[in-house]
């Protein structure tokens, strides 16, 4: 093919992409349309998560979630050495402790050098922002938190400064249908990030 | 009036504003629009694929990463809203591709030339297998470089240019003579 020919091709394909540009408007009647069904469709996943629920315990269960608590302390500082494997490096880390019963207390952990805030976000918060959030450990700019999940399959990814969203490199990744990257943990009789 | 940033409306929403996510169906309603009906080839399609991308987009609205670049995380949506509508439709899409084009262009007010290139060049894209339809709008049609383009599909550079390449010299076998110099 001459240069030519590729020259003559371009053009004709500008040609034909030009009569697809003609813009299109929808009419006001679409965007009726679309708030209606919003509307009765309810509200965003953080208007969800807000809605009053009923939460039940038993005896067992809160003996079990002490339990669970008393073993993250203990593997906790385990998953802040792992991370901070490098020096001034910025990475994450979840680490998870199998409780008795159906309780399971698992640790988030972020290295974020300068944040001034961190969150973690997942579908067990219903991905709501600023709902979890993690306190600084020491002054490495690591950041905590312990929650009791339940088991199975959960999807999550923090927050940094309210704007940053961060996955986590140790953990299976999941790039989900609106292009969003989270990380995945699995919670039952084998606990481990990204199982 | 100025202009509220995407940020601030997305944020609003996620706080249970349904009118700051109003704002955002207006805005984005015309742009995602021709993709839609290019892509599907017919209107009323369009629309519902649409309005289904946009209730989606409300719904997960906290899974928008970056909410400054909401216009990009709901145009992936929007080409992934097309791509299963296109599935489902499978074998009954030729024939309904072309009545609508065929309703289209007795509606449309132009010159008649002018409608019958545009009818053709429609009919053509319409006959392009969906990858090939997708990049090729995406490319030529949205302008979107190769790198927004693999952000937004998932698929890899090479294989989109691959598609678009196929689509061109598909349209330019069916379209030659028809499509003039102007």
């Amino acid at each position: 093919m001459t240069d030519q020919d590729r020259e003559d091709g371009a053009e004709f394909i500008e040609r034909v992409a030009r009569v697809l540009r003609a813009p299109e408007v929808l009419d006001d009647g679409f965007e009726r349309r679309v708030m209606a069904t919003v509307r009765a469709d309810g509200g965003s996943d953080r208007a969800r998560w807000r809605r009053p629920f009923t939460l039940t315990s038993t005896p067992l269960r809160a003996l079990a979630m002490a339990a669970g608590f008393a073993a993250i302390v203990a593997t906790g500082t385990v998953g802040v050495q792992r991370m901070l494997g490098g020096p001034g490096a910025e990475g994450t880390v979840a680490t998870a402790v199998n409780a008795t019963d159906t309780v399971h207390v698992v640790r988030f952990v972020l290295a974020a050098a300068g944040a001034r805030e961190v969150t973690v976000v997942g579908d067990f918060n219903g991905w709501t922002r600023g709902a979890t959030r993690l306190a600084p450990v020491g002054a490495d700019g690591v950041w905590s938190v312990s929650l009791p999940l339940g088991a199975g399959r959960h999807e999550y990814a923090f927050v940094v400064d309210g704007e940053r969203w961060v996955a986590d490199p140790l953990a299976l990744r999941h790039v989900d249908e609106f292009g969003t990257e989270s990380s995945i943990l699995r919670v039952g009789a084998e606990v481990q990030p990204g199982a | 009036m100025e202009r509220r940033p995407d940020e601030s409306l997305v944020h609003a929403a996620r706080q249970g504003d349904v009118s700051a996510f109003g704002a955002l169906v207006h805005r984005y309603r015309d742009r995602h629009a021709r993709f839609a009906i290019r892509m599907l080839g017919s209107r009323d399609d369009a629309e519902d694929v649409l309005q289904s991308a946009f209730v989606r987009a409300h719904r997960h609205l906290a899974k928008c990463g970056d909410p400054a670049r909401f216009g990009a995380w709901l145009h992936r949506i929007v080409v992934n809203e097309c791509r299963t509508f296109a599935t489902r439709r499978g074998a009954r899409e030729q024939r309904l591709v072309r009545d609508d084009l065929l309703l289209a262009s007795i509606e449309d007010e132009s010159a008649p030339a002018d409608v019958e290139m545009r009818s053709e060049v429609q009919h053509a894209l319409a006959a392009l297998p969906a990858d090939l339809r997708e990049a090729f709008l995406l490319k030529h049609v949205e302008e979107l470089s190769y790198a927004e383009m693999v952000e937004l599909t998932g698929a890899g550079e090479s294989a989109l240019k691959m598609r678009v390449k196929r689509a061109s010299d598909q349209l330019r076998d069916q379209l030659e003579g028809i499509v003039r110099n102007d």
